[in-house]
C-alpha cells in the first residue's frame, strides 16, 4: 500500500534546474520535496555530462602545457595512456559536487525521495523506490526538471563498445588512435577537440558546413583551424548513409558522397531527447512537443496549471546555467513573487579547445536588425596576458550599433573565453555604451584587456568612418 | 565465487597452510605467473588501435593447442550461427576481433593460469565464474550506459588472484606433506586470493582499475575512485555466483542483494539481468570447454 505525504512544492529531478527550484521554494518557508530516480543527487550534468567532460579537458590542457613546456623537459606522453589517469580528479570533484548539493538541500529542509516518479494528477505523484516501495506525494506545485539524455535513433546501432555516446566515452580505458564524431553541436566539438588535443585522429561529420551554426562564424573559423592544427579533420555537408561496427576492428561510415570513414571508435552526439518515459504526461494531460519535450509558458509553466517543467525538459537552450535560473522563475511564478530582470541576456560557453564563448546579438542578427554596425576585434595574441601564456590564437568581438556606442553583443574564442564574457552580458544589462570599456580600468595584464582594445579598434573605425564622411563633404 | 563463509573441515590444517601461504606472500617468495603472451597481447589488441585483424591471427597460430581451443569455442552452440568455422582466419572473420580478443584472453589464461592438475573440479569452477562474471560485466556496463570493453576485463580477471592461490596451496602441500581437505583449499582461496590478485595485476601491468576492483570489489563501499567499476564487478561476481550455483542462491535472494540497490537497479531492471541466465549459461559452456 502507497505511503501519502503532502508538501506544498513537489521537484521531479535534482540537476541544477530541480535543485534550484527546490531550494527558491524552501527558502519561501514552503514544504519541498525532491525526487531523484538515480542514487545519486546532480543530475546528468554532474555525472555525466558537464562536469566530466571538463575534468578531462583540463587534463587533456594539463598534457598540451606539458608537451610545449617539452623543450625544456622532456615530456612524451605514455604509449596507451590510460583515461582514467587522465581523470584522476574526477571522483574528488564529483564527489565535492554531491557533498554541495546535498548540504544545500539538508540546509533547506528539502525531504528526499530516491525513486522513478509518476504524475498520477495535476497535484499528485506515485513515486516507485528502487527497493519496490510506492509512496505517494500530493502537492500544490510540481516541478518536472527530470533532463534529457543522449538520442539513440534505432538505425544507429550504439553498443557503448565501439559506437559511444556522450556517456559512455567517458568509461573508455584507454585513448582511441581514431575517432568520429558524428555531430556538429557542442557536445561534438567540445569531445571532438580534446580528443584531438589528447592525439587521437578525429574526424567530426555534420550536416551543417561548419560546426556549432548557432555561433559567430568567425569563432567557428578559429575553431575549425585550431582543431585542424591538433590533426582533426571536419567534414562539413555530408549525409550519413550508414554506420557500423564491422565486426572486426573498425566503425566503418558511409557518406552520400561515397566517401568512407574508418575510425576505431564513434561518438554518436548528434542531439538529446527529454527524460519523459514514465512520467505520466499524457494520463495528466501535459502537452508535449513534437520531440516529447514538455510545452510550457514563458513562465514555465505546462498547459496544467499546477505543473511547471525547466531544463532540457522543455528543450533548448538546455544549459544547466539557463535550467537553474528558469528553476528559479517557475517557483517565484509559481508562489506570485516578483521574477527580478527580464531574462533576455543568455551568455552561451562552450568548452572546446579553444574555448568559446557568446552573448547577445550576432554580427548576422545586428545586421538586420540594425542595418548599419560598427565591429571593434582584440586579438589575444596583441594582449600582453596573451604573449605572457603563449597563446596561439584568441579573439574578442564586440557588435555595437551603426553610431558604435550601443553595445549588441560579444564573441569570444580563446583562453577564459567562458569567464570573460560575463563582463559583456553585464554591459548589455546595464545598457553600458561601448565606452564603458574604455572609460574604466581592467586589471593589467589580464584576458579583460582585450574588452579595452576591441572597444578601441570599435572607436577608431567610427572615427575613421566620420573622416571619410567629413573628407567627402568637403 | 562466495565461498567465505563455508565451515572448515580441519581448521588447523587450514592454519598452517595459512601461514605458509601468509609468509610466501609477504616475502615475496611465490613465483607470480606470467601474463599468457597471447593474453597479454589480446588485452592490448583489443585496446590498442595499432592492432589489427592479421596481427590477432597470427598470434594464435603461434600456438596451435591455443588456435585448437579458440576453433572448438568458434563453433560451438554459443558463437556458431551457420555453416562450421574450418579455419582460424574464418573464425576472425566472423566473429570480429573484438569476440576474437576475448577468446583468446580467455583460452590463454586458461591453458596458461587456470591449469592446476589434481584439481581441476576447482579450476574449473573458477574459470567458469571468471567467465560468467565476465558475460555479465559486459551486461551490465551496457545497461547502465558504461564502456563495455573496460568492465569486461575488470569482471574477467577480478579473481585472478585465486587460481594463484591454488597453486600456492599445491606448493605448500609439497612442501609439507599435509593432505587438506578440497573445502578447505577453497576457504584459503577466498582468504589471500584478494591480496595475490592485487600483485598480479600490478606485474600484469593491467589498467589501473582492473587493479583496484579486485581489491575493492567484496567491499566496494570503502572504494575511494572507480565507484562504479567497483560496484558493476561486484554485481558481476554475485550475478556468476547466482548463474552457476557455485553455492546456493536463489532468485529470490539475488534479487535482495543490496549491490542492485547501490547500482540503482530497479525490480525491472534486475528481471531484465535475471532473463540472461539460459543465454549465458550456454555461452559459459562454450567457452569453458
Amino acid at each position: 500500500m502507497s505511503e501519502n505525504l503532502n508538501y506544498d512544492i513537489v521537484v521531479i529531478g535534482s540537476g541544477p534546474g530541480g535543485t534550484k527550484a527546490a531550494v527558491q521554494g524552501a527558502k519561501e518557508g514552503r514544504r519541498v520535496a525532491m525526487i531523484e530516480q538515480e542514487r545519486e543527487v546532480g543530475g546528468a550534468c554532474v555525472y555525466h555530462g558537464t562536469i566530466p567532460s571538463k575534468t578531462l579537458r583540463e587534463a587533456a590542457l594539463q598534457v598540451v602545457s606539458l608537451k610545449r613546456g617539452s623543450s625544456v623537459f622532456e615530456v612524451k606522453m605514455t604509449e596507451h595512456a590510460e583515461i582514467s589517469t587522465l581523470m584522476l580528479r574526477l571522483e574528488e570533484v564529483l564527489s565535492a559536487q554531491r557533498k554541495f548539493i546535498q548540504m544545500h538541500l539538508g540546509d533547506n529542509a528539502i525531504d528526499h525521495f530516491h525513486g522513478r516518479a509518476k504524475l498520477v494528477g495535476p497535484n499528485a505523484v506515485q513515486i516507485y523506490g528502487v527497493d519496490g516501495s510506492q509512496k505517494v506525494l500530493h502537492a500544490e506545485y510540481i516541478v518536472i526538471a527530470t533532463g534529457s539524455r543522449p538520442r539513440q535513433p534505432p538505425d544507429v546501432p550504439i553498443d557503448h563498445e565501439h559506437i559511444l555516446d556522450s556517456d559512455s566515452i567517458l568509461s573508455t580505458i584507454y585513448v582511441p588512435r581514431s575517432l568520429t564524431v558524428v555531430g556538429g553541436g557542442v557536445i561534438a566539438t567540445e569531445y571532438a577537440s580534446i580528443f584531438a588535443l589528447l592525439g587521437t585522429q578525429v574526424t567530426m561529420i555534420d550536416r551543417a558546413p561548419r560546426p556549432l551554426m548557432f555561433l559567430d562564424p568567425e569563432l567557428t573559423e578559429q575553431y575549425t583551424a585550431a582543431f585542424e592544427s591538433y590533426g582533426g579533420t571536419y567534414l562539413g555537408n555530408q549525409e550519413i548513409t550508414s554506420m557500423r561496427w564491422d565486426g572486426a576492428s573498425q566503425v566503418v561510415t558511409e557518406l552520400a558522397s561515397g566517401e568512407v570513414i574508418e575510425s576505431d571508435k564513434m561518438l554518436f552526439a548528434l542531439g538529446r531527447v527529454a527524460n519523459v518515459e514514465g512520467l505520466g504526461l499524457a494520463a495528466v494531460g501535459v502537452e508535449q512537443g513534437k520531440r516529447g519535450h514538455v510545452l510550457v509558458d514563458k513562465n514555465y509553466r505546462s498547459n496544467i496549471p499546477s505543473i511547471y517543467a525547466v531544463g532540457d525538459v522543455i528543450g533548448a537552450p538546455a544549459l544547466a546555467s539557463c535550467s537553474m535560473e528558469q528553476g528559479r522563475r517557475a517557483v517565484c511564478h509559481a508562489l506570485g513573487i516578483d521574477l527580478g530582470y527580464p531574462f533576455e541576456i543568455v551568455p552561451i560557453g562552450i568548452y572546446g579547445v579553444p574555448e568559446m564563448a557568446s552573448v547577445g546579438l550576432s554580427e548576422e542578427q545586428a545586421r538586420e536588425q540594425y542595418g548599419s554596425i560598427v565591429i571593434g576585434r582584440a586579438d589575444f595574441r596583441e594582449i600582453a596576458r596573451g604573449q605572457i601564456v603563449g597563446v596561439r590564437g584568441g579573439m574578442l568581438k564586440l557588435i555595437a550599433d551603426g553610431e558604435g556606442k550601443r553595445l549588441l553583443g560579444a564573441h569570444i574564442i580563446g583562453e577564459s573565453a567562458c569567464d570573460l564574457i560575463h563582463v559583456a552580458e553585464m554591459a548589455l544589462i546595464n545598457g553600458n555604451e561601448v565606452t564603458v570599456f574604455t572609460e574604466n580600468i581592467f586589471n593589467f595584464p589580464t584576458f579583460g584587456e582585450a574588452y579595452r582594445v576591441a572597444a578601441l579598434n570599435l572607436i577608431n573605425k567610427v572615427k575613421q568612418k566620420k573622416r571619410v564622411r567629413q573628407s567627402s563633404i568637403c | 565465487m562466495s565461498n567465505g563463509t563455508a565451515t572448515l573441515r580441519s581448521p588447523a590444517t587450514v592454519e598452517k597452510y595459512s601461514n605458509y601461504i601468509e609468509e610466501m606472500i609477504e616475502q615475496n617468495t611465490f613465483a607470480l605467473p606470467m601474463l599468457p603472451q597471447v593474453a597479454s597481447q589480446a588485452i592490448s589488441m583489443t585496446h590498442d588501435p595499432n592492432a589489427n585483424l592479421e596481427d590477432l591471427s597470427n598470434l594464435i597460430h603461434k600456438d596451435q593447442v591455443l588456435a585448437g581451443h579458440v576453433l572448438r569455442i568458434a563453433n560451438s552452440a554459443a558463437f556458431c550461427t551457420g555453416d562450421p568455422v574450418v579455419s582460424l582466419n574464418q573464425a576472425l572473420a566472423r566473429l570480429g576481433m573484438s569476440i576474437m580478443g576475448e577468446i583468446a584472453i580467455s583460452a590463454s589464461l586458461k591453458k596458461g593460469i587456470f591449469n592446476v592438475p589434481g584439481f581441476e573440479d576447482v579450476i574449473h569452477e573458477l574459470w567458469a565464474h571468471a567467465l560468467a562474471s565476465g558475460m555479465f560485466g559486459k551486461e551490465i556496463a551496457r545497461s547502465k550506459r558504461y564502456n563495455v570493453e573496460g568492465q569486461y576485463l575488470c569482471s574477467l580477471l577480478h579473481a585472478i588472484g585465486k587460481p594463484v592461490v591454488l597453486q600456492m596451496v599445491l606448493k605448500v602441500r609439497e612442501r609439507i606433506q599435509d593432505d587438506i581437505a578440497k573445502g578447505d583449499v577453497v576457504a584459503l582461496i577466498e582468504r589471500f586470493h584478494i591480496r595475490v590478485g592485487r600483485k598480479i595485476a600490478a606485474k600484469w601491468k593491467l589498467p589501473q582499475t582492473v587493479g583496484f576492483v579486485i581489491e575493492y570489489y567484496p567491499q566496494y563501499a570503502a572504494a575511494k575512485q572507480f565507484k562504479n567499476e567497483t560496484m558493476m564487478t561486484c554485481l558481476s561476481d554475485e550475478m556468476a555466483s547466482w548463474l552457476l550455483q557455485t553455492i546456493h542462491i536463489s532468485d529470490e535472494s539475488l534479487k535482495k542483494h543490496p549491490i542492485f540497490m547501490a547500482l540503482n537497479y530497479y525490480p525491472d531492471e534486475v528481471e531484465a539481468l535475471i532473463a540472461k541466465k539460459e543465454p549465458f549459461l550456454e555461452t559459459v559452456k562454450s567457452m569453458s570447454i
